[in-house]
C-alpha cells in the first residue's frame, strides 16, 4: 500500500483543515458534557435531599 | 404519536440509554475513517492530495444542512402543537450546527486555496454557506436577546422556519449558477461520481458525525430539561418561603 506524498505542497492546507475540525468539535464535545454536568447537579440541588420514608 | 415523543419523562428515558452508545459509535467510526482518509485513500487525478480536505469539509456541509433541516421541522412542530420539547430540541441543535457550518466554511477555504488558490470567492455555494451560517448566529442571538423564552421560541422559529428557503439554494447552486465550486458528485438518485475507495471513508465520516450529533443534541436536551425542573423546583422553593409563618419577635 504506497503511503501519500507528504512533500506535496498540498499537506500544508490538509493538517490545518483537520486539526480545526477534530479541535474545534472535541471542544464542542468538552462544552456540552460540562454543560450537562453542572444543569444535572443544579437539578439535584434544587430538589433537595431526598428523605427516607418513616419507618 | 407525537405526544409520547414529546413527552420529556420518556425522552429522558431514551436520551439516557442512547447517548453513550451513540457516543462510542462516533468515536469508532471516526477513529477509523480519520487514518483511511489521510493515509490510504488515493490522491486524486486531478486535485491530488488536497482531495483529503474532502473528508472533513463535505460531510461537516452535509451536517450543517441536515442539522437545520431539523431544527427547521422541529421549529415547525413547536410552532404548531406548541410542544416544549420541540423547541428545546431545535434549540439544543443550532450551536451544533453553528460548528459544523464554520468548519465547513474553513475547512472549505483551505480546500479553496490549494485548488483555486483563493481562500475566499462570491461564488453561489460559497455565498448560500455563509448566510446559512449567519443564519445560525441569527437564530442563537434571538434565544440570547428575548427574555421571555415562549416569546424567544416563536420568533426563533420564524427566523428558523424562514431560514430553510436557503437550503435548496446552497444543495442546488452549483447545478443551476456557474461559479468555482463543482457540481455535486454524489445523489441519492444517481450513480455515485466517486470511485469506492474514496466513498467508503467518506460516507464513514459522515455516519460518526452524524452519530456524534445524536449524542450531542441529546446530551443537550437533557442539560435543558435539567435546568427547567431546577428553576421549577427553586421556585417551588421560594413560594414556600414567602408562604411560611414569620416568627414573631417580642
Amino acid at each position: 500500500m504506497p503511503m501519500p506524498d507528504f512533500s506535496h505542497p498540498d499537506w500544508p492546507y490538509i493538517w490545518p483543515s483537520y486539526a480545526l475540525t477534530f479541535g474545534g468539535l472535541l471542544l464542542l464535545v468538552v462544552f456540552v458534557v460540562l454543560e450537562l454536568r453542572a444543569a444535572k447537579a443544579r437539578s439535584s440541588a434544587a430538589a433537595g435531599p431526598e428523605t427516607e420514608p418513616p419507618a | 404519536m407525537i405526544s409520547r415523543f414529546a413527552n420529556p419523562d420518556a425522552f429522558m428515558r431514551l436520551s439516557g440509554r442512547l447517548i453513550w452508545p451513540l457516543g462510542l459509535l462516533a468515536a469508532v467510526l471516526i477513529a477509523v475513517a480519520v487514518p483511511w482518509a489521510l493515509f490510504v485513500v488515493p490522491a486524486d487525478y486531478k486535485q491530488e492530495e488536497s482531495v483529503r480536505i474532502m473528508y472533513v469539509h463535505v460531510p461537516t456541509a452535509w451536517m450543517s444542512l441536515m442539522i437545520y433541516v431539523f431544527m427547521g421541522v422541529a421549529s415547525a412542530v413547536g410552532f404548531v402543537w406548541r410542544h416544549t420539547l420541540a423547541d428545546i430540541a431545535a434549540r439544543a441543535a443550532a450551536p451544533i450546527g453553528t460548528v459544523f457550518a464554520a468548519l465547513c466554511l474553513l475547512t472549505g477555504s483551505f480546500w479553496g486555496r490549494a485548488t483555486w488558490e483563493t481562500w475566499w470567492e462570491w461564488d453561489p455555494r460559497l455565498t448560500s454557506m455563509l448566510i446559512l451560517f449567519l443564519t445560525y448566529l441569527a437564530y442563537l442571538a434571538i434565544w440570547q436577546a428575548v427574555e421571555d423564552e415562549a416569546k424567544a421560541a416563536r420568533l426563533a422559529g420564524i427566523l428558523c422556519m424562514a431560514g430553510l428557503i436557503n437550503i435548496p439554494i446552497v444543495r442546488f447552486s452549483v447545478d443551476f449558477i456557474d461559479g468555482l465550486h463543482q457540481t455535486a458528485s454524489l445523489s441519492p438518485t444517481a450513480e455515485s461520481g466517486i470511485h469506492p475507495s474514496m466513498l467508503w471513508p467518506l460516507l464513514l465520516m459522515a455516519v460518526g458525525f452524524s452519530a456524534l450529533f445524536g449524542a450531542l443534541v441529546m446530551a443537550r436536551m437533557r442539560a435543558a430539561i435539567y435546568r427547567k425542573r431546577a428553576e421549577a423546583a427553586e421556585a417551588r422553593a421560594a413560594w414556600a418561603n414567602a408562604d411560611a409563618p414569620v416568627e414573631q419577635v417580642s
